[in-house]
């Protein structure tokens, strides 16, 4: 997700996030859809929806508009899309009601967040660090049960690895930026941003390779 | 605060990459040992298999040499008896009443312990069960072999496994399947012994999943395992039953 702030006076260059949509996986895989898993559709139409996303707060960015609430709005899709891919691969009820209640409780907390400490237009990273952790705790759930019920040969095979792992790797990255997020912007916007384009790119190269080892055909 | 930032996030990505890779190893050696596990139940229960077979066909053996060598005698002795008698209508009736029953305890001997297995080998010994089912039921029973050089390779056992299977099966669609006619077309190509029985009945024919009690089919089941075959039944749209049963000889 690129983000265009235009807060705090500054204007950050979205050279990174740009080349990052360019190798994301939109325009290559329209045609394959039909061969993905289910899982894999989810996460191909939350893909969809974050190119449009990022078209549509570079163009707000050029014309110098606040953005961020379509930043923010992408937490939400992000955290619904990752969801749902969690609890359709799960095979354990337990995990499965973790993925409700975290959803549930990612409402509550981001409209608390909304209503009591902070507002749509300036960078807030509350949900980001709340949706980083239970993401986290996901990946987590899933490698506990791939461990509990060893059936694949090759775990680098299973696109549904990949994707968790890429998570895990971009959302425990970028915990510790976040964390801290209205602080570190203060004092030096450019290794933050840096720091998160590497981590993004790196996870949409896993989408790519997610998208390559789940197709059907 | 730069240099922080810089650590602490590669901290955290080496934290989560140490996961990942621990996942990938772990998860890498639970398979193999599980696997080697399951191998282990396998051969286990292979051997259990084998050893209950054996028993049976032993007990099979032991009843049918009974039959032969005390009730076979005792009707070789009867039937030199009857033919003291004087001609009369109960004397031709014995005789024909004898007759019918040696028939019978010669193919009760036969079906427990299969002479012909031994001597001939799978497609001959299912050849001649078939011509002697043509003579005892009112179905018509063909044999079919398609084999590049006539024969089927099978060890010993797996020969009797096979014969015994398809036993079981003829004995169900004559019972049951209210078939006019059973096709047996047994196929060796590329490695891989291939059984079809096809027949016209009702469909009824029982599978082991259908009835997981009954002895038969559990005996089919069994012998299945044995010789590590599979078993597929497919019913035909108008009517009719196909049990195809294949082996690979690699």
């Amino acid at each position: 997700m690129q983000t265009c702030l235009t807060v705090n006076g500054n204007e950050y260059t979205p050279a990174f996030d740009i080349g990052m949509f360019d190798c994301s996986p939109n325009s290559y895989w329209g045609y394959i859809l039909q061969s993905l898993s289910f899982a894999l559709r989810i996460l191909f139409v939350y893909v969809i929806i974050t190119g449009l996303f990022e078209l549509a707060t570079s163009i707000m960015s050029t014309y110098h508009i606040n953005n961020l609430f379509l930043f923010h709005a992408h937490f939400f899709i992000e955290f619904l899309a990752i969801s749902a891919i969690f609890f359709f691969s799960y095979d354990s009820v337990f995990w499965r009601g973790v993925v409700g209640v975290f959803l549930v409780f990612f409402v509550i907390f981001s409209l608390l967040d909304q209503f009591y400490f902070d507002a749509w237009d300036p960078f807030k990273a509350n949900e980001r660090y709340a949706e980083g952790l239970m993401v986290i705790i996901l990946c987590v759930g899933y490698y506990i049960s791939l461990l509990r019920r060893p059936i694949h040969r090759y775990l680098e095979r299973q696109p549904m690895f990949w994707l968790a792992s890429g998570w895990i790797i971009y959302f425990a990255g970028t915990l510790y930026l976040f964390l801290f997020s209205k602080e570190l912007l203060a004092m030096n916007r450019f290794h933050f941003w840096q720091i998160h384009a590497i981590l993004n790119i790196g996870l949409n190269i896993i989408y790519v390779i997610s998208f390559v080892k789940g197709r059907r055909l | 605060m730069n240099g922080l930032l810089i650590i602490g996030s590669a901290i955290m990505v080496f934290i989560a990459l140490i996961i990942v890779v621990f996942v990938l190893v772990y998860q890498r050696r639970m398979y193999e040992k599980h696997h080697k596990l399951i191998e282990l139940e396998l051969a286990d229960q292979k051997r259990l298999i084998e050893a209950e077979i054996r028993a049976t066909e032993r007990e099979q053996k032991r009843i049918a040499q009974d039959l032969h060598d005390d009730t076979g005698a005792s009707l070789t002795a009867l039937r030199f008896h009857i033919a003291q008698l004087q001609d009369s209508p109960q004397k031709r009736a014995m005789t024909k009443t004898l007759s019918e029953t040696t028939y019978k305890v010669r193919n009760v001997c036969n079906e427990l312990l299969p002479y012909t297995l031994e001597e001939l080998g799978l497609s001959d010994s299912l050849s001649y069960m078939t011509n002697r089912m043509n003579d005892t039921v009112e179905i018509d029973v063909n044999f079919i072999l398609i084999s590049d050089d006539g024969t089927i390779q099978l060890e010993q056992n797996e020969e009797l496994a096979m014969y015994r299977i398809v036993q079981e099966l003829l004995s169900n669609i004559v019972k049951y399947a209210e078939a006019s006619y059973i096709d047996i077309l047994l196929t060796m190509k590329d490695y891989t012994m291939n059984l079809e029985i096809v027949d016209d009945g009702n469909g009824v024919i029982a599978m082991p999943k259908d009835h997981p009690g009954s002895f038969g089919l559990q005996n089919i089941v069994s012998r299945l395992r044995y010789i590590n075959g599979s078993m597929v039944r497919t019913l035909r749209k108008q009517r009719g039953t196909t049990v195809e049963i294949r082996k690979s000889l690699k």
